[in-house]
């Protein structure tokens, strides 16, 4: 169980530094007279479609670890699967945007707002890319491991770690490309 | 709840560099022990760098009008002395004391993560040379401490020197939060059977706390220094000082981090002042919830005070209202703690030892600085100091009045217990008297320096009335320090060469770490005597006094 409490506690401190990143956002928003100047080159619907698969990630990393609890080890691995299959789409999709934003001349060192948002998304996708990394080890070790030796302890920790991966998207997700058809 | 590491411990004596797998036991080792000295190691070593880097600052300022540093020399050794002195003296040192102590003191024999525990003391060690390496790679940063944006930006500080401070600060802070997490899990995991959370020794209690503290105030730090990376690399624009925006957005984030780091600096060295106070003066801590209290009141509103380094920023009036308040407040808690320790000391058969006169200079010179700082909490005092040498008064006295002074009790404490020998008193006491007299000598006077109007961080200045000889005596003052920190060394060098004579419990100390051997072994306990108190080795070495017995003791909750 200390593992799991590790990583609520790492959870809780890895997200002050998605909040600085995201009030940084904000605090460099307000010194311009109509927001961050290139937020219309974003595409919201496509880049929404791919955040409905992270987010549905969620329910099958649940859904893995439940079944771990009542022992269904297939079940355990076609939930994991489906985990990392629906985070590298994910992943996908932002990579697809990273290019389709490059060739509109969007870049880190175009403004402030190219700055800012290759910064907090890309920060954030590296937080993805290494929660992907982690599923396939656990995977790899269901799969090929000693199963009985396995801990709950494992799969709770890489269950709030990636639950964490999606709750910052939800507040990336709004402030980016939300917000700005509000106000 | 209370498991065990389940590494395997050896049974015997830690290796010493002289047997055959010394040095690359040392360097592979996931032992807390070993990991603390290292920590400690590495402290002492950035503490000689930093401490000529501020030799070579006092003998340039000694006078007038000199030329014995370039300014632009200058400019790099007050940066470099600054961050070197947070970051890899002062950071490793408590870092270091609570890596070896908070495990033994809760009656554990491991931290909880112990490869966690290698990989924190690694990456900040590396920060350290890396920060160093850039004298050679085109020159270090000259931009002080806090790297004020735009001014370390790549169009104004052009050599690579603040992308090396902006990357070895990232390490030393990935480190510290590593080193935290594993504090927070071990202190609530690795707790001894009966050990509630009011039985834990102050000294854990403070470690604790603060290392939530490490853990909200860094991330904010990381952010900023990884943009300030990318700004500067990839020509991002997040300080470009295109914007009002950017250069204020700095300072936010940078003080977001800087003022809970002070407490992060200062909160470990109350708690050594709480352990080393009761055991010198006989008589257990006075206010021990009062104590533990206050430094949650300390952590909460530390984070609600940054905005005081900002006064002259112009933010208004409402702000700085604000924060001039909160900055006051804060004032309380820190008094409520210096006011338990004197209250210990009322009454108690004091014993002179080195590490208690260092307790005793603490709490006079960090009152001093101290009050310097709530002088500082007034808007218009601070509109009128800000920048100037009682700024520099003031931080030395809290960082080395309070962070160093107890440091050094701490290390006088528990040397006999981390190599088995006792430290020389004679040499403690002329390191004592060489390193405080010294040291008040230096910044007493900072603060007329400072009143007089002197800047801080000019290199040299005009032969105004008094004002070289002020910076004489404190350049004189530099030497004495100079001179006591060698008497340290000296005490070290001869102490490492004496027998084994310590015992396991010299000072006839009542928290756990004193019942391990001295040296402790790998395996550090065997059993754990029953805990039913807050002193549970008096209670064991006197079991008709025991303070289970006396109903006048708070013994913290239940058994």
């Amino acid at each position: 169980m200390k593992s799991k409490f590790f990583t609520q506690v790492f959870v809780a401190s890895e997200s002050v530094f998605f909040a600085a990143l995201l009030v940084s956002y904000a605090y460099l928003g307000l010194y311009k007279t109509h927001g961050p100047a290139s937020v219309q080159s974003l595409n919201a619907f496509k880049t929404g479609l791919y955040s409905i698969a992270l987010f549905s990630s969620s329910f099958t990393m649940w859904m893995a670890r439940r079944n771990f609890i009542k022992k269904n080890y297939n079940a355990v691995k076609a939930w994991l699967l489906g985990t990392i299959i629906l985070g590298s789409t994910f992943i996908f999709g932002e990579g697809s945007e990273y290019i389709e934003l490059y060739k509109d001349q969007v870049t880190m060192s175009r403004d402030t707002f190219g700055s800012a948002f290759f910064t907090i998304t890309g920060f954030h996708g590296m937080h993805v890319t290494l929660g992907l990394l982690v599923l396939c080890i656990t995977l790899g070790l269901i799969t090929f491991g000693d199963i009985e030796k396995f801990g709950i302890s494992t799969m709770e920790s890489v269950e709030v770690y990636w639950h964490f991966v999606d709750g910052v998207w939800v507040f990336v997700f709004t402030v980016i490309y939300l917000i700005p058809h509000i106000i | 709840m209370n498991r065990r590491a389940l590494i395997p411990e050896p049974e015997y004596n830690l290796p010493t560099p002289n047997t055959t797998t010394g040095v690359l036991q040392w360097i592979g080792t996931i032992d807390h022990k070993q990991i603390g000295i290292m920590y400690l190691l590495m402290a002492f070593l950035f503490f000689i760098v930093g401490g000529l880097e501020a030799m070579m600052m006092r003998i340039q300022l000694a006078q007038p009008g000199m030329h014995f540093l370039s300014p632009h020399t200058y400019n790099e050794f007050f940066t470099m002395h600054g961050t070197t002195m947070i970051f890899f003296v002062l950071m490793p040192t408590l870092i270091g004391l609570m890596t070896y102590f908070l495990p033994m003191m809760i009656g554990a024999n491991e931290m909880a993560f112990p490869r966690l525990n290698a990989l924190s003391f690694w990456v900040t060690l590396f920060g350290g040379f890396l920060l160093y390496f850039s004298f050679l790679a085109g020159g270090a940063p000259k931009v002080g401490w806090f790297s004020y944006a735009p001014l370390s930006e790549s169009n104004f500080a052009a050599s690579a020197g603040s992308s090396y401070y902006a990357v070895s600060l990232l390490l030393a802070g990935i480190g510290s939060v590593g080193a935290a997490l594993n504090f927070v899990v071990t202190t609530v995991w690795y707790r001894a059977p009966g050990m509630s959370m009011l039985k834990v020794p102050l000294f854990v209690w403070m470690s604790f706390i603060n290392s939530f503290l490490i853990l909200v105030a860094f991330p904010p730090l990381n952010a900023g220094l990884a943009m300030l990376l990318l700004d500067r690399l990839l020509g991002a624009h997040f300080f470009a000082g295109t914007t009002i925006g950017g250069a204020m957005l700095w300072q936010h984030i940078f003080w977001t981090f800087g003022h809970p780091e002070v407490y992060i600096l200062i909160l470990p060295a109350f708690g050594v002042i709480s352990e080393v106070i009761p055991v010198f003066s006989r008589s257990p801590i006075f206010g021990y919830e009062f104590l533990a209290g206050s430094t949650v009141a300390i952590a909460l509103l530390s984070f609600l005070v940054w905005v005081h380094h900002m006064f002259a920023t112009g933010l208004g009036n409402t702000f700085n209202s604000f924060f001039l308040a909160s900055s006051m407040l804060i004032g309380v808690p820190t008094g409520i703690k210096v006011f338990n320790w004197v209250g210990t000391l009322y009454k108690g058969r004091i014993h002179y030892t080195t590490a208690m006169l260092f307790c005793i200079a603490f709490l006079v010179d960090f009152v001093i600085g101290g009050l310097s700082g709530i002088a500082f909490a007034i808007v218009p005092i601070d509109w009128m100091l800000t920048d100037s040498y009682f700024v520099v008064a003031h931080l030395h006295y809290v960082f080395l009045g309070g962070t160093l002074f107890a440091s050094w009790a701490g290390i006088y404490y528990w040397f006999p217990k981390m190599t088995g020998r006792m430290l020389s008193e004679k040499w403690g006491k002329i390191h004592f008297w060489l390193f405080v007299v010294g040291f008040n000598m230096t910044f007493m006077i900072q603060h007329l320096l400072g009143l007089m109007g002197m800047p801080r961080r000019v290199y040299t200045y005009p032969n105004l009335p008094w004002f070289g000889t002020f910076n004489l005596i404190s350049t004189i003052g530099a030497f004495f320090m100079a001179l006591g920190f060698m008497a340290f060394a000296w005490n070290l060098w001869i102490s490492m060469r004496k027998e084994h004579d310590a015992g396991s419990d010299p000072w006839d100390a009542w928290t756990l770490e004193w019942i391990a051997t001295s040296p402790p072994q790998p395996k550090t306990f065997t059993k754990i005597p029953p805990i039913r108190s807050r002193r549970p080795l008096w209670d064991l070495k006197h079991p008709e006094k025991a303070d289970y017995k006396n109903p006048e003791v708070t013994l913290g909750g239940e058994e």
